[in-house]
């Protein structure tokens, strides 16, 4: 009664977050420009996304930038969270506060002052400023995913762990950091998916390349086609066949386990 | 060795792309343009974030975004819950299928809400069929709520996850063992061990909402401002920057202060708030 | 614990110095054109013809969303060669002396430019724009919900269709509509006069369904709604995806658009700049590109090689007789402000 419980509630949630990503999946097959506007099966707009070399070329810098910008944060975002935990309360009080600012702010404000920060220190406006107000962004959410597990954590252990005369660095990486995952891979998946996601900021920070999110909100003013429907139809298909893939792969692993043991 | 050098890297990338972009935007904030074109220093944007159609303003956002955070709470909470529990094998796959929608372009699936939104749409038309007529589903302020618990709900339900998985069954057991029935068992022990969890989900989605202005615009088609819009409206259409960031610069304080508040009062009643 | 801090200065310095470097760099024997246009505004194939017609420019080609974004990127000092704003904005960067002169006598294909569409109020002498598309500011409305004529800026603030009404979410173009119902410019600068047409928005907002931009198109073809306050180039892609919208220029008169090209002041290459407009206004090229941008073009020759359907489009090709009745948006100085203030109450209260 319980587990069925539970399973109506996951699939409501699901369903929630997935209706409208049925919706525009399903409008990739649409002949028609339009969404809602079904005239037709049709699989010319998965041919026309192949031959957009726009789509493709930002479909690559959104996916690099996403995935180094996310690697990046959650390197360093790591680490300030193990150092801002063990700072005294005011120290900690004042970096935590101005951390939250990025997360505060309208993303037009940060886009702006961060183009003219960049301008002003001479840097080329492209990838690599793009790249860098994406790191930006994504460490209060790195930062904020792993501090929580961090104050979780019993103090204790690491301490033992030195005073029997583990290196602190190493401590850290065999005692603190399994400990810690959880929070590590949920900012790394956060900094991936705002990353993903951004426009504004992307927009004041880059000249000469655009990721996915300037292409379509570009595209807007002449209506999105039907393109990046296909586009997110093919992302989503992705994803889930290696979700799959995983998933049976890690799983007859256990079995195996389970017969040695 | 201090493990507090470990966040200098980050303590310089603060200094050099929050903490400077931040001083540009007190500079703009601070000065107005003057007759020649240069900045002069004045407080008369700062009251005039004050009067009170842009006070109406912030209320309403910090309002809508509360609304929304604690939706996000009350679905986001037992969802992380059922996801971290023992015998719930599938956890870390549902929550990467919570996070995928997230991966689809913020516009087009904000389209696709519209669509199933608007007066032809699925929901209106399930609605007609169990015999509900004229619910105005879209540009009013529970489209608008929907978009933001939609678009911010995965970073209520992660930061739980990832502390509930951790969180020790003996401790459970043990309440369990000395009489604790099953809502003193959440109350006394689960619900302050997510704690850390649940105010990071708190201010991962309250925070960004407050600002957000596209979801005002598509799927409250503008039918109001939220304070987001209100500065992107200074920046891009009353060629603002000053007052733009004045608005900014208001609105960081206010959201900051409350939460100075919260804390204060949350380490005086002893509890395990921040 | 060292190991640590090198790794995070060495991926700290890699990031910083790939962005002092600039990606790509490109060749120096090259020289480099910054085009900036609107998204999805030119056909693909035109603009990769034209990169190999001229091996010998490196482009730089970004994109924006509106007229307002793009000057705030240019605010913030962003550099672009050649960019593509509207009217009202092209007389503002002229009277902001950002824009350089056009030396048409260096634009052979400029004679292929309808004279109907040369020295247009916001560039009186023709010294800075070149114009690209073109198109009215109208009604579109959907035939099945609509069945009177529509002939009026009346029908907007019409009672019979409340909650069907869809503004354009921008102060000139409701401005427009709300003055030109009263009879009055859509460049009014009495304050008299913009405050009757400020109460009248505010009045007609309990009709209004949405203030849309882009997402309007996608309500009118799904017939979500009756009327809309669009311009020409969106009623013809709406029209083209529903039969059933029919589209107007009211009899009191509108707006009409112009998005043209103009050169940064700051151009480092004026010869590229004339090679990639003299290239868009060939015309042939300009038909192959107006037929897929699907607003209507200027060129004059372009326009007889695109045939007959465009050509007795009254939509996409106007009458003289409408033509006369529209104004273009002219920059109003101090006044901006004043129309924006409008437009944030409306959208406040």
């Amino acid at each position: 009664m319980k587990k069925a419980g539970r399973y109506i509630w996951l699939s409501l949630v699901l369903l929630f977050l997935y209706a409208p990503i049925l919706t525009l999946i399903i409008f990739s097959f649409n002949a028609s420009k339009t969404m809602g506007n079904w005239t037709g099966f049709s699989l010319q707009w998965y041919v026309e996304l192949f031959r957009d070399s726009t789509i493709m070329q930002s479909l690559w810098v959104t996916l690099s930038i996403a995935v180094l910008s996310a690697l990046i944060a959650t390197f360093i975002g790591t680490l300030a969270a193990i150092g801002i935990h063990s700072m005294k309360k005011r120290a900690r009080g004042v970096v935590e506060n101005i951390t939250y600012m990025p997360m505060l702010s309208s993303e037009t404000v940060i886009g702006i002052s961060m183009m003219l920060l960049f301008l002003f220190l001479g840097f080329k406006l492209g990838y690599g400023t793009m790249l860098i107000a994406h790191i930006t962004f994504n460490l209060p959410y790195v930062i904020f995913s792993v501090l929580p597990k961090l104050r979780q954590l019993p103090a204790s252990q690491y301490e033992a762990a030195v005073d029997l005369g583990a290196k602190p660095h190493y401590a850290l990486r065999k005692i603190v950091l399994p400990q810690i995952m959880p929070g590590v891979i949920t900012g790394a998946i956060f900094a991936f998916t705002l990353s993903i996601d951004d426009f504004v900021i992307s927009y004041f920070t880059s000249q000469d390349v655009s990721n996915l999110s300037m292409t379509i909100y570009s595209m807007a003013r002449r209506g999105l086609s039907p393109k990046i429907n296909a586009l997110s139809t093919i992302m989503f298909v992705s994803v889930v066949i290696l979700l799959v893939v995983v998933n049976v792969r890690s799983s007859r692993q256990a079995r195996k386990e389970n017969l040695v043991r | 060795m201090k493990q507090r050098r470990y966040a200098v890297p980050y303590l310089v990338w603060m200094a050099m792309f929050i903490v400077v972009p931040l001083l540009i935007v007190l500079y703009y904030g601070l000065t107005v343009q003057g007759a020649d074109g240069s900045f002069v220093f004045s407080l008369e944007n700062i009251q005039k974030a004050f009067t009170p159609a842009y006070m109406k303003v912030l209320w309403r956002s910090i309002w809508m975004a509360g609304v929304a955070t604690i939706l996000c709470l009350l679905i986001g909470y037992p969802t992380a819950k059922i996801l971290a529990s023992r015998d719930f094998k599938k956890g870390s796959i549902v929550l990467i299928l919570i996070i995928i929608p997230m991966w689809m372009n913020f516009l087009l699936r904000t389209y696709a809400w519209i669509n199933l939104l608007n007066d032809n749409g699925l929901i209106q038309q399930i609605l007609h069929a169990v015999g509900i007529q004229d619910a105005k589903l879209l540009y009013n302020t529970g489209a608008v709520i929907v978009g933001l618990v939609y678009n911010f709900l995965p970073f209520m339900i992660l930061p739980i996850y990832s502390v509930m998985v951790k969180i020790e069954p003996h401790l459970i057991e043990a309440a369990e063992d000395l009489g604790a029935n099953n809502r003193t068992v959440f109350r006394r022990v689960i619900w302050p061990l997510s704690m850390p969890g649940v105010v990071s989900g708190v201010v991962m989605c309250f925070m960004p909402a407050v600002t957000t202005f596209a979801v005002s615009r598509l799927l409250g088609g503008s039918m109001f401002m939220m304070y987001g819009d209100l500065i992107e409206n200074q920046f891009y259409f009353m060629r603002d920057w000053h007052f733009g960031a004045t608005l900014s610069i208001v609105m960081m304080a206010l959201v900051l202060l409350s939460m100075l508040f919260f804390r204060r009062k949350g380490a005086k009643e002893g509890g395990l708030l921040f | 614990m060292k190991k640590v801090f090198r790794m995070a200065a060495c991926a700290m310095a890699a990031v910083c110095a790939l962005a002092l470097a600039g990606c790509g760099g490109g060749d120096s024997a090259k020289t480099t054109l910054r085009i900036y246009n609107w998204g999805d505004y030119i056909d693909p194939d035109v603009l990769e013809q034209f990169k190999k017609d001229n091996p010998d420019i490196n482009v730089v080609y970004d994109m924006f969303d509106s007229n307002e974004a793009m000057l705030a990127k240019l605010d913030g000092g962003a550099q672009y060669d050649v960019y593509i704003p509207s009217d009202y904005m092209i007389e503002k960067l002229i009277k902001d002396d950002r824009l350089a002169k056009i030396d048409v006598s260096k634009i052979e294909n400029y004679k292929n430019i309808d004279d109907r569409f040369k020295n247009l109020a916001f560039d009186p002498n023709n010294e800075y724009s070149v114009p690209y598309t073109w198109g009215t500011l109208g009604i579109l409305y959907n035939k099945t919900k609509v069945t009177e004529p529509v002939t009026s800026w009346d029908i907007l603030w019409d009672e019979t269709y409340k909650g069907d009404i869809i503004m354009y979410d921008s102060a000139r173009d409701s401005m427009a509509a709300a003055l030109k119902k009263l009879g009055y410019s859509c460049n009014e600068k009495d304050t008299d006069k913009i405050n009757r047409a400020a109460q009248l928005l505010k009045d007609q907002k309990p009709l209004v369904k949405a203030y849309q931009t882009d997402a309007m198109k996608q309500e009118m073809i799904n017939g979500n709604a009756a009327l809309a306050l669009v311009y020409s180039g969106d009623a013809i892609l709406c029209m083209n995806e529903n039969p059933d919208l029919g589209y107007a220029v009211p009899e009191q008169g509108s707006n009409k658009f112009f998005d043209s090209i103009v050169v940064d002041k700051n151009c480092q290459n004026m010869d590229a700049a004339y090679r990639f407009i003299n290239y868009l206004c060939d015309a042939e090229v300009a038909a192959k590109n107006c037929e897929y941008i699907g607003y209507a073009t200027p060129n004059k020759a372009a326009l007889e090689l695109m045939g007959e359907g465009y050509v007795d489009n009254v939509v996409y090709n106007p009458s003289d007789e409408v033509l006369d009745k529209c104004e273009v948006f002219l920059d109003l100085g101090d006044l901006n402000t004043t129309y924006n203030k409008i437009w944030e109450e409306v959208k406040m209260q």
